[in-house]
């Protein structure tokens, strides 16, 4: 049906080397538009050596993180690896950053009072160190004095907000080049026509903002375990902000049910309680007809690229393959 | 002896990754891409460097525990490895404290010795037990760093001047473990040098090393006077000039940094190859000068 969207891969930190190889090895010839790498906080690949692998092995896909936690890092260490990885990626490199998802944090002891304005600090100082500026600036979790990273050109390289909450999203729209959104249909659709609204507010135009939906993808067709699906399903509640909760219909009671056990006892524990439907509101799953389908409707509603991610299992190498080519076929025959 | 050379101080990625492919043609042993201050960000780099280069082992560092968990070290040791084979070792120290002070990082001297000992110990222990045979270095100065570094796989002392390495070296001599690498890490020029403060780039690297100085090693060689001063103004002017460098004055800068032709180059390399040192690393300005590596290659060829 729809030409108007893109597919990606979404992989993470915990991944393994062969997995995270085979894809950036198969990105371009598969079609992609992006390779999205999520950050796993302390786990797995570090992030910026696998993200700066990934472009080293691939030629055309864009190389992006999905998202690093400003967080964790210090503010000029991720505008130096922006910097790297632009320059080992000329115009192929997008920089995904978010505040970090509320079970990581907590794991880690972290908190951030003011979440929205963390995060436009980090942004706009980064943007100023990129764009050649020395720079003062200080925030909750951050402060620079006098520094600079002494650029010949300024860089332009492209922000990406993970992002859930309506005030993340505004933020998203004013001051990004796109949104990398997760969150269920129903969700989505809000979090698109916010993002949309408030990059028009600022004199934007929509369409300069790209919005990236990741959301569990499960293809049953290739023999992914049932539980496999659920675990991540139970991990995304778990980590669904009230906001975006409220607003679904979805069994309130269940969902709380999983969140308190996520939180008690892990996303193993948590899965126990996720049932089709949840499944289905949560996740793409099913048959790659089915999934390319839901991929059209989530065009429909302004998404403009749709990441296939994990979890990763049963033969999900055939799996990305076909979903591709499903994908392919359907544009060829329009 | 096994030579290395210091790159990704300013320069591009492929700058960087030019000179990589000309020292690993050229023999040279070790590829060191230095972090912060550094602008580039020093494992994205080596992994770029490792796609380039085919023989020479690929050093990262020197990172500060300060600025990174071990957890994080380790993480992107294995990741490097696991992607590009065993070509990694790693220098720690705990860096410059008006360059991390820039960028927020805390920085006391109790801090930075215990942060950096404890990440020493981390650091060598996760490598290990992900099954990684990388080299963990210790840079050092002081005797609580050197000392230190006898629980590392190796030192690198960052002067030059034989009788600062034998002072360092009479500090450890009768507890070195088998196998400890013992090595340099000068700021370098090779060419013509008759007096080091008439070449600003060498002047520099070598002040900032000196300003470095702990104050106790700095009494015991009788120039504690001239680096207070020059720390003083470094203090007040915020970033290190020719002023400053000037203050210290040439004997005090040729003790930290090697300048001078090829010949002295590889008898300097000698002197200390009889001490029991097995690796020299050439820091700045070497490896930013346009053509300070395949200078550099050159004179290793004569050898």
């Amino acid at each position: 049906m729809s030409s108007s969207y893109s597919v990606s891969v979404g992989i993470t930190t915990h991944m393994g080397v062969s997995a995270t190889k085979w894809i950036a090895d198969n990105a371009d010839s598969l079609g992609a538009r992006s390779i999205w790498i999520g950050e796993d906080i302390a786990l797995g690949q570090e992030t910026f050596v696998l993200t700066a692998a990934t472009l080293l092995q691939t030629k055309q896909v864009r190389v992006g993180t999905g998202i690093i936690p400003v967080t964790v890092h210090n503010i000029a260490t991720l505008a130096r690896a922006g910097v790297t990885l632009d320059e080992i990626g000329p115009g192929r490199f997008a920089f995904g950053l978010g505040i970090g998802g509320i079970q990581d944090l907590e794991k880690f002891g972290m908190s951030v009072k003011k979440p929205v304005t963390e995060l436009r600090k980090s942004v706009k100082t980064l943007k100023r160190l990129w764009a050649g500026e020395t720079v003062e600036s200080s925030s909750e979790l951050f402060s620079i004095h006098d520094f600079s990273l002494e650029l010949s050109n300024p860089l332009d390289v492209p922000v990406f907000l993970g992002v859930r909450g309506p005030q993340m999203l505004k933020l998203t729209g004013k001051i990004a080049e796109g949104a990398i959104l997760s969150a269920p249909f129903d969700y989505l659709r809000f979090a698109i026509e916010t993002v949309n609204d408030a990059a028009e507010e600022a004199g934007r135009n929509k369409d300069d903002v790209e919005k990236v939906v990741w959301v569990p993808t499960v293809p049953t067709f290739k023999g992914i375990k049932d539980k496999v699906a659920k675990r991540v399903v139970a991990l995304v509640i778990g980590d669904m902000p009230d906001a975006v909760l409220e607003m679904l219909t979805v069994d309130k009671e269940k969902v709380d049910l999983i969140r308190k056990t996520v939180a008690a006892s892990g996303p193993k524990e948590g899965a126990k309680f996720v049932d089709d439907e949840l499944l289905d509101v949560f996740s793409i799953s099913g048959s790659k007809e089915h999934m390319v389908d839901r991929f059209e409707e989530l065009a429909a509603i302004g998404a403009t690229e749709i990441v296939i991610g994990p979890p990763f299992s049963g033969d999900w190498r055939e799996a990305l393959v076909e979903i591709f080519a499903e994908v392919d076929a359907r544009r060829n025959s329009q | 002896m096994k030579w290395g050379v210091a790159l990704n101080v300013r320069e591009t990625l492929s700058e960087t990754l030019r000179k990589a492919e000309v020292a690993d043609k050229g023999g040279i042993d070790q590829v060191w891409i230095t972090d912060f201050p550094a602008l580039r960000h020093a494992p994205a780099v080596a992994a770029a460097v490792a796609e380039r280069t085919e023989s020479c082992r690929i050093g990262v560092g020197m990172m500060s525990p300060l600025l990174y968990s071990s957890t994080h070290i380790v993480q992107l040791m294995s990741t490097l490895i696991e992607h590009y084979g065993n070509r990694f070792d790693i220098l720690l120290g705990p860096g410059d404290r008006y360059a991390l002070a820039r960028i927020g990082v805390p920085y006391s001297a109790k801090l930075a010795v215990e942060k950096t000992v404890d990440a020493l110990r981390e650091i060598k222990l996760g490598l290990s037990e992900a099954g990684h045979r990388s080299s963990v270095l210790l840079g050092a100065q002081g005797p609580v760093m050197i000392n230190a570094s006898l629980e590392a796989d190796g030192v690198l002392l960052n002067y030059s001047d034989i009788e600062m390495i034998e002072w360092a070296l009479d500090l450890v001599k009768s507890k070195i473990p088998d196998d400890f690498q013992l090595g340099v890490f000068p700021p370098t020029y090779v060419g013509e040098c008759q007096d080091i403060v008439s070449n600003v780039a060498i002047s520099i690297s070598a002040a900032m090393v000196a300003v470095g100085l702990n104050k106790g090693v700095s009494e015991y060689f009788g120039i504690r006077d001239e680096i207070e001063a020059a720390r003083l103004q470094l203090k007040k002017q915020g970033q290190l000039n020719m002023e400053i460098a000037k203050l210290l004055g040439n004997k005090i800068l040729e003790r930290f940094a090697f300048c001078g032709s090829e010949d002295q180059l590889i008898e300097y390399l000698s002197q200390i190859e009889t001490r029991g040192f097995s690796f020299a690393v050439f820091g700045p300005p070497q490896g930013i000068r346009k053509n300070g590596v395949e200078i550099l290659a050159t004179a290793k060829s004569n050898t």
